[in-house]
């Protein structure tokens, strides 16, 4: 899975993270710290929360449905896991990248979210743990 | 030692489990049952009262008496420091394997006891497969190993309720306070009304959350992965041996009991969630579970006899997590019943006093966790499409 980590992470750390929230999207930016997020973790009784999409593998860009079918595997996937997630939504905030739908996952450690991630074919994923501001996982890092 | 884990509301510090058989002896309390059962049987009478007031009514003196529990284990406690916690979940199925088939052996054997005592003893029986044996399946269930999972099963066998399993873990865990989940009890709905509706729709459901799981695996539903097979079997095998130890009465006090126990678990399941449902996000989506979905109690001595599944918001957080590493959320978190659910269960039975005590609740929690919702209708007629991925 080629990833051109030079180019993507501006984009990716340009990006607007927004989870459906049962009080409300919550927006989360890399490296900015949220009062809401840590809410919203307190909320749900979570530690942390890692958004994966499956969504255009290695950012290319994939038909809509061929997008859609990828996301059904991913929901499905997680939920055989017994997984708690939120659903949310991947933002290009100069609007050039189409939205991409995302799973915010409960309480998965980093290792197995980078597993999830690489098993769709994502370069990279967001986690936000509680009282920290998300950060940017590289799926390829162990 | 600090908190690492998921929060709880509480800043209370963890404190760590040593593994000793001494501080899991609290645990053991459930083995207090068995000298009462041979005492009612032999005495009958009044004793025969001493079976459920046991469960319902003297732990919950006690609970009164040693005020809540609040204290949480270090979650990542080793495994085998839990050892001794464990041990009393794997040594229950003989000892009510004895205590159904040693009844019904010993009171269709003796003239002592009076058709209606004979009733009696096998209802104090039901409390105890229900209150201790189905609980004890539930934990046996969640867990990884071959020999826990058999065991879970093994007991729910003796309550002739097997399919349970399938339903607690591929439908109620992943779909509660969903329309999907019939266990979930709908806001005003009486348990007398809840009851039926669960006994008649969990085989269903069950059925076809295995048939989905096979499907997906590309078998067919008589494939022998099938549990459904296994849950039959045990049923006809406990059948038979009550029997084979009682004739046609052994079979009859041994339905009788098995039936008391589920009574005991659609009890507990309705008070475990009622009323409390998950936000429907919009096109079947829902929010995930929280520790805000469940009820729970922190009252001692109840929680030592079911084995803290009073902790249920964060056993709905952490499915497999063992018993004695649940943890407590409180009421900023997590709603709270004013007794552990034996009395609870108990208050259950009449509905006005039901309706009395836990809707106001509800009505609270509603205005705490979600002020943004002034329409619960569709929530209380659970008028939401199915979840979707729910099979």
């Amino acid at each position: 899975m080629p990833c051109e980590r030079a180019r993507l992470a501006p984009l990716y750390e340009a990006a607007e993270y927004c989870v459906e929230g049962p009080g409300g999207p919550v927006v989360l930016r890399v490296g900015r710290p949220s009062a809401a997020a840590d809410r919203l973790l307190g909320r749900m009784g979570a530690g942390s929360l890692s958004c994966i999409t499956a969504f255009n593998p290695a950012s290319k860009p994939l038909s809509p449905e061929e997008n859609r079918a990828r996301q059904a595997r991913l929901a499905r996937k997680v939920a055989e896991a017994g997984w708690r997630a939120l659903p949310g939504v991947n933002r290009d905030p100069a609007g050039k990248w189409p939205e991409e739908e995302t799973l915010c996952i409960l309480d998965i450690t980093p290792r197995r979210a980078r597993a999830l991630a690489r098993e769709f074919g994502q370069c990279a994923l967001l986690r936000a743990e509680r009282g920290r501001a998300p950060l940017l996982l590289w799926s390829d890092e162990a | 030692m600090a908190r690492t884990d998921i929060p709880t509301g509480d800043n209370a510090p963890l404190h760590p489990i040593r593994g000793t058989l001494a501080e899991a002896l609290p645990f053991w309390i459930s083995l207090l049952i068995v000298p009462l059962v041979a005492f009612a049987a032999s005495t009958g009478g009044w004793a025969l009262l001493l079976l459920p007031a046991f469960p319902w009514w003297i732990t919950s003196l006690l609970d009164a008496l040693t005020g809540p529990d609040r204290a949480n284990a270090d979650p990542q406690t080793p495994e085998g420091r839990l050892f001794w916690y464990r041990l009393v979940t794997l040594v229950w199925f003989p000892i009510e394997l004895a205590v159904i088939f040693g009844g019904i052996w010993f009171v269709t054997r003796g003239h002592h006891l009076a058709g209606w005592e004979k009733l009696g003893l096998f209802f104090g029986i039901g409390i105890v497969s229900g209150t201790i044996g189905i609980t004890y399946a539930h934990e046996l269930m969640h867990q990884k190993s071959r020999l826990e999972r058999w065991l879970g099963d093994l007991l729910m066998g003796l309550v002739l309720y097997g399919h349970f399993r399938s339903e607690h873990l591929l439908v109620h865990h992943p779909w509660v306070g969903t329309p999907r989940d019939a266990v979930t009890a709908r806001y005003n709905e009486g348990f007398h009304r809840f009851f039926p509706r669960v006994l008649a729709e969990c085989p269903r459901s069950a059925w076809r959350a295995e048939l989905a799981r096979l499907a997906r695996a590309g078998l067919p539903w008589w494939h022998l992965r099938n549990p459904f097979w296994r849950y039959g079997a045990l049923a006809g095998l406990f059948v038979a041996f009550a029997w084979a130890v009682g004739g046609w009465e052994g079979v009859g006090l041994f339905v009788f009991q098995a039936f008391i126990a589920v009574w005991q678990l659609e009890l507990t399941n309705y008070v475990e969630h009622y009323g409390l449902t998950r936000k429907h996000l919009g096109n079947g989506r829902y929010e995930p579970v929280g520790p805000h979905h469940s009820w729970n109690a922190a009252h001692r001595v109840t929680n030592w006899l079911l084995i803290n599944l009073q902790r249920h918001s964060d056993h709905h957080i952490k499915p497999r997590r063992r018993f004695p590493l649940l943890q407590n959320h409180d009421e900023r978190v997590a709603p709270q019943l004013p007794f552990g659910y034996p009395l609870t269960g108990f208050v259950a039975m009449v509905p006005p006093l039901w309706k009395r005590m836990m809707n106001p609740r509800v009505k609270a929690w509603r205005r705490t966790f979600y002020p943004e919702i002034s329409d619960w209708r569709p929530y209380r007629r659970m008028d939401f499409p199915l979840p979707r991925n729910a099979s």
